[in-house]
């Protein structure tokens, strides 16, 4: 509830401390010193006269229309823009320790559920709203400074949001503030040097004798007229009232400052005006608007370098997470606002780094809430930043109700890292000590900015072996050797070497991976034993169903896959479907296809008309349908359970085998679920299903087949995600409907331009306006009767599709009803 | 000009008593001024004038209780409401009173949501304006506004939320240190005032208040050194000296008492007033057990409120800009539709920026919300020269123009003049127009009339 101007008043409080050099006035210490500089107004006003003790003679009214020329920024001068998030905000829930128990514990209901988190690294991932700074992350743009605080911190909004402001250690008369301080070092005294985008000038734009000045983010109306004939009559009143403070009236300090502002309010008016056009949109949210405005002062080249702007609302006593949650979908959409109006020229010299008074705690209170605490987390952002985390997550362990976490790093290093490595130097002056400074920049303002990140090579193309379904791990009983669910955050390792015949050389294994009666909503990751666990996650488990989902996973080199879980327990089953190694020895190869629907039971599509009851099983034909050739030893199936009746799984295995105690797609009640299924293919070029419950419709669709001999081979990628609509990152930011999202493949994202057949993504939809399904194709085909993913209304789920590529490198995405958001993780490909 | 003083007894003169009204009515009104100006009447016959207010005001109807879907009307309504009594009601010293009580335990609709909230805050803040300042933190304390403001609705023995219990102590009665820089609480005292208000909640039907007894804590509670199970209301009579409580703290509520008196005299007089002031003020709240008109009266009653320092000691904030902007134009609320520029001013009523309320002088001046007062006047501009009424210059040289259009604000009588500054610059630009069209041409009227709503005369208090 603090407001963004903490300026005169709230820092006046204070001075409330008492002072040892005027006895005779204990409670007003410095305030009258303070005064002196402070009281005489805020804002360019008060350069204008009335501080001929402080200000240079150059000032003093009448020769203000020189003093306020502007000097361009230079080309390898930083800039700087201050974001404050005021209130306090709840770094908990914004760089989320996602794998840390304690975290769940403390902030209970109002944890951010690790399956939600936009993960960073396999510990901290941000909240879920903001996907455009995630991106920015992603790129490597981003400095998280984990961490961030004081010693003997200060649960007073105003105590503590003035010790920020004025970046000094001890609690002495903050009479000026840091950037303040940074001004009084600069040759000349241009007045556009810093500015606050807001009403009010904040403490820390307050130098001894110098300060920036307040720009209205709604622009300004009075003074900006254009000195033009057209206006004439407006610049003759101008200068009259500009004549009020051609002297000092002699009716005392406020008489003086007013008029000396008025002056400003026009003087400032008619350089700042032309900012202000075009008008921005009247749908813009305050924060959008106030960065739109900093990036075209940018653009207009005043000489600023540094601009305060920020917004209110971090207070989160109660109702925290809608509260947080606006105000972050705000900050994610501001950011990108800013950095698709500023002019590309200014990129490499622009940096944003956020503030707040103090962090929250780490317990939630009882109206889903958090009250103030002390250690946060700040963001450093821009095309010049060294990405990254920096600093310490504070630690957890053993925090009672009202402990304070302790700060790993002292907000004073942030300013002493961007006054030296950014703004041309002067911290230790400014600060008044030297504190430790982050390596957070790549170079010197007005550098190369960097290209996107590169991906690593991927490894030899192998090969693929399909095997009879198997089930290699089910924690509900002993088999795989975990008998047990997994606990939160618990790390195992599935030996796979010599399973079921995956042989010693196997790159990796085909496994279908559910999560089942897990006890809150959680998610799976699984990765080739032996690295770190990469920021993805495999499957999406929703508490107490069966999910499923088809992963291709590395084998380490001591023969074993590792699992996680992320929170609750929850218990995994694991079905081996086949596996890949390298060459091309004794392995079969991809065929993709343009997807074609086998199998419809609503119809008579594939010779089984109406739904399957309980136990039912079926045989399909494969082979001699939808492309796939008489001879071929595996296919890429989609297999979806539509309108079930009961809590149901399906089984589908080579027909004329035994059954396997395995599962390929689950669905609960009344729901649509698909799953990616590779399956071998009995000597009949059949596969048989069995519906395990109720009754359940089903629909299996092709999208390839493997056969000996030539055909594609399998690349896996690191994961990599290449569109999201919801913050326009390889797409519009628009939600898809009808019309086919086309996603480049080939040749994009570290991909080579050139032999690609078939990609593997991990397709997910957020939000769909109603139930819904989406498809994927190769584009320049047309739309085929066949379907990824299907989800209702309103719901998140994601899916495995291998999917042929276009021949222009390129896939179509189509969403059958309504509309969605969609994202696309590539994960892998198959040669041509 | 300056005070008559026979036998002790201090009159008032015409300068004195302008200022007097001036801080205390927004407005010098001439039939306040003659009323208070017979000769025979005293600077104390003065204030207990200006303070015998009528209570209890009715609140309209419309903005006293909560209509679906009408919270934004009913908060335009209320807010011109109140900017309209302040310009005429008969005694508006009720109505600035109240306003710095609402600056000082403030609640704010945009959290609060409620008019029939807000609004029965407004009418306590009113109503007991001078009445005793213990009685009525303890009203407030268990009012909806406050309840959902300060979020105290929500603390519960299971759970507490210290929002409350800090700014009670910290901004409400005592402070963070006394005049000697000691701390008045502990953060212990903090978490023992929270556990003491948990139960104090609404009634989710009514949304009244309501004591949530199963919400409580019930336990000893540490607080100021004192073991016991603390409820509450114990915590204000503790810190603010219930005599009627054995026990409660004498040397708090002289601390409470010098806290309030220098925010009070800052408020009306100057900033950073000398330790005798505040020494004396608090001891006159104190002697009086917190009853406040005796301490108001304490206040307008010192010589120092009539000095140089005080009469230039204040910039006008924008609820007294746009009130004297009313006032002198005869526009009400609903004309000018103040509500819409006062945010960009810094100030909206029944809005405060936060807990801790306005703030004062410096903070009203820069450029960016001078632009918005600038904005503001140049509305209030095209509306007096709706259908080119108001041709101020016709008929008059330039001096002559400047002089009336300074007369129609109210800045040439009762020791008010234009300083030869702003005169000077005003003459000028009447006759430079001169000098590029005609006399009193429709830019010229036009111009004058904002410019003098700009002067810096217009903004001191």
């Amino acid at each position: 509830m603090i407001d963004p101007d903490i300026s005169t008043a709230d820092a006046l409080r204070l001075l409330t401390v008492p002072a040892i050099d005027r006895p005779d006035d204990p409670l007003g210490m410095d305030r009258r010193r303070f005064l002196q500089m402070m009281g005489y107004g805020v804002g360019a006003g008060a350069l204008m006269g009335g501080l001929g003790e402080t200000i240079g003679a150059d000032l003093l009214p009448g020769r203000m229309r020189e003093a306020f020329a502007t000097t361009p920024v230079g080309d390898h001068e930083g800039i700087l823009v201050l974001l404050g998030q005021f209130g306090g905000s709840d770094g908990l829930n914004i760089v989320v320790p996602y794998t840390n128990p304690a975290y769940y514990v403390q902030h209970g209901g109002i944890a951010i559920p690790a399956n939600d988190v936009l993960h960073l690294d396999a510990k901290v991932g941000l909240h879920p709203s903001l996907p455009y700074l995630k991106s920015l992350y992603d790129a490597g743009q981003v400095a998280v400074m984990q961490g961030v605080g004081y010693a003997d911190p200060d649960l007073s909004h105003f105590t503590s949001m003035a010790l920020w402001m004025y970046g000094r250690a001890g609690n002495g008369t903050p009479s000026t503030g840091w950037i303040g301080r940074w001004l009084d070092g600069l040759n000349g005294n241009d007045p556009f040097r810093a500015a606050t985008v807001g009403q009010g000038l904040p403490l820390h734009l307050i130098g001894a004798n110098k300060r920036g000045i307040a720009i209205p983010q709604w622009g300004v109306g009075f003074g900006g007229e254009p000195n033009d004939a057209q206006h004439k009559q407006q610049q003759w009143m101008y200068d009259g009232m500009r004549n009020f403070a051609s002297t000092s009236a002699g009716r005392g300090p406020w008489h003086d400052s007013i008029a000396n502002t008025v002056k400003g309010v026009i003087d400032v008016g008619q350089q700042v005006a032309p900012v202000f056009v075009p008008a921005l949109p009247k749908t813009d949210t305050d924060l959008v608007k106030k960065m739109k405005v900093v990036a075209r002062l940018i653009n207009a080249n005043l000489g600023m370098r540094v601009i305060d702007t920020g917004h209110d609302g971090f207070d989160n006593h109660s109702s925290e997470p809608a509260e947080l949650t606006e105000k972050l979908v705000d900050f994610d959409a501001a950011l990108q606002a800013f950095f698709a109006t500023l002019l590309p020229q200014y990129r490499s010299r622009v940096t944003i780094m956020t503030y707040s008074e103090f962090g929250r705690t780490s317990w939630s209170n009882d109206s889903s809430g958090t009250d103030h605490g002390t250690t946060n987390n700040h963001f450093i952002i821009g095309p010049s930043v060294r990405g990254g985390l920096y600093g310490v997550q504070p630690n957890l362990a053993g925090l009672k109700r009202w402990d304070r976490m302790v700060s790993a790093v002292d907000f004073r290093s942030l300013y002493a890292t961007v006054l030296d490595r950014w703004l041309g130097g002067g911290a230790s002056t400014v600060l008044g000590a030297n504190y430790e400074q982050f390596d957070v920049f790549r170079g010197p303002p007005g550098g190369v900015v960097p290209s996107p990140p590169t991906f690593p090579a991927p490894g030899a193309p192998a090969g693929f072996v399909p095997l009879s379904p198997v089930r290699i791990l089910d924690t509900r009983g002993p088999l795989g050797g975990h008998e047990g669910a997994f606990a939160a955050g618990e790390t195992w390792s599935l030996p796979v070497r010599g399973l079921s015949g995956v042989p010693a050389d196997a790159a990796a294994v085909v496994v279908n991976l559910t999560g089942a009666g897990a006890t809150s909503d959680t998610y799976l990751t699984a990765w080739r034993s032996g690295e770190g666990m990469p920021a993805t996650s495999n499957v999406n488990v929703v508490t107490n169903g069966a999910v499923p989902n088809l992963a291709v996973i590395g084998v380490g080199a001591n023969g074993a896959i590792s699992l996680f879980n992320s929170v609750g327990s929850s218990h995994v089953l694991a079905d081996l479907v086949g596996y890949f190694r390298e060459g091309t020895a004794d392995t079969t190869a991809l065929t993709s296809l343009v997807p074609d629907r086998l199998l419809d039971t609503r119809g008579d599509l594939g010779g089984h008309p109406g739904a399957f009851g309980p136990g039912d099983e079926f045989d399909l034909q494969v082979t001699g349908r939808g492309g796939v050739p008489a001879s071929c030893a595996a296919a890429v199936l989609n297999v979806t359970i539509a309108g079930a009746t009961g809590d149901t799984f399906l089984t589908v295995w080579p027909n004329g085998e035994g059954q396997p105690t395995t599962s390929s797609v689950n669905a609960r009640p009344g729901q649509t679920a698909a799953n990616l299924v590779i399956s071998k293919l009995g000597a009949d070029g059949k596969i048989r299903i069995r519906n395990e419950n109720g009754s359940a419709h089903i629909l299996v669709d092709v999208a390839g087949y493997f056969v000996a001999g030539t055909g594609g081979r399998y690349l896996p990628v690191s994961p990599r995600r290449v569109v999201d609509t919801r913050s326009g990152i390889g797409a519009a930011q628009a939600r898809i409907g009808g019309a086919p999202l086309s996603v480049q493949i080939a040749g994009a994202n570290g991909l080579p331009a050139t032999g690609i057949a078939a990609v593997q993504i991990n397709l997910t939809a957020v939000a769909p306006s109603s139930d819904t399904y989406l498809t994927v194709y190769p584009s320049g085909s047309a739309l085929p009767n066949a379907s990824n993913l299907n989800l209702a209304a309103g719901g998140v789920r994601a899916n495995s599709v291998i999917a042929r590529v276009g021949t222009d490198g390129r896939i179509l995405v189509v969403c059958g009803q309504g509309d969605t958001d969609v994202l696309v993780d590539i994960v892998g490909y198959f040669t041509a | 000009m300056s005070a008559r003083v026979r036998e002790g007894v201090v009159y008032v003169d015409s300068v004195q008593l302008a200022h007097l009204l001036r801080r205390t009515e927004y407005v010098a009104r001439p039939s306040r001024m003659a009323e208070l100006s017979l000769g025979t009447v005293t600077r104390s016959d003065a204030i207990d004038n200006i303070l015998n207010v009528t209570v209890p005001v009715a609140i309209p109807t419309g903005i006293d209780h909560d209509i679906d879907g009408m919270g934004y009307n009913q908060w335009v309504t209320a807010v011109q409401w109140w900017l309209d009594r302040m310009v005429d009601s008969p005694k508006p010293m009720q109505e600035r009173m109240a306003f710095f009580w609402h600056g000082h335990f403030c609640s704010g609709w945009d959290k609060v949501n409620s008019a029939g909230a807000m609004l029965e805050q407004n009418k306590l803040f009113r109503d007991s304006a001078f009445g005793n300042f213990r009685t009525m933190t303890q009203t407030m304390s268990i009012q909806p506004a406050m309840l959902f403001y300060l979020d105290n609705l929500d603390n519960v023995k299971s759970s507490p939320n210290q929002n409350f219990a800090r700014e009670l102590m910290e901004l409400f009665t005592l402070g963070v240190v006394d005049q000697t820089g000691v701390a008045n609480y502990s953060e212990d005292d903090v978490s023992a005032a929270a556990a003491a208000w948990t139960g104090h909640g609404i009634d989710w039907t009514t949304r009244l208040y309501k004591f949530w007894p199963g919400d409580h804590d019930v336990t000893n509670k540490k607080f100021m050194g004192v073991t016991k199970n603390w409820n509450g209301p114990d915590i204000i009579d503790h810190i603010l000296g219930n005599p009627a409580v054995v026990g409660s703290s004498a040397a708090k509520k002289l601390v409470a008492c010098k806290f309030l008196s220098k925010k009070l005299w800052e408020h009306f007089a100057y900033e950073a007033p000398s330790a005798a002031i505040v020494n004396a003020l608090g001891q006159v709240l104190y002697d009086n057990d917190m009853s406040i008109k005796p301490w108001v009266k304490a206040m307008l009653m010192r010589d120092e409120f009539y000095s140089a320092s005080a009469m230039q000691g204040l910039v006008r904030s924008p609820v007294e800009y746009v009130v004297n902007l009313l006032y002198f134009t005869g526009y009400r609320g609903a004309d000018l539709n103040p509500q819409w520029s006062m945010e960009a001013m810094g100030q909206e009523l029944f809005n405060p920026p936060n807990v801790a309320g306005w703030k004062t002088n410096g903070y009203w001046i820069n450029t960016s919300v001078f632009g918005a007062r600038a904005e503001f006047a140049r509305n209030a501009t095209w509306k007096l020269r709706q259908n080119d009424a108001n041709q101020v210059g016709k008929g008059r040289t330039p001096t002559q123009a400047v002089d009336f259009v300074a007369t129609m604000f109210g800045l040439t009588s009762n020791g008010l003049a234009l300083s030869t500054v702003t005169r000077n610059a005003l003459i000028n630009f009447v006759t430079f127009s001169r000098t590029k069209e005609s006399a009193a041409s429709w830019w010229e009227n036009t111009n004058l009339l904002t410019m003098m709503m700009m002067t810096p005369e217009f903004h001191v208090a």
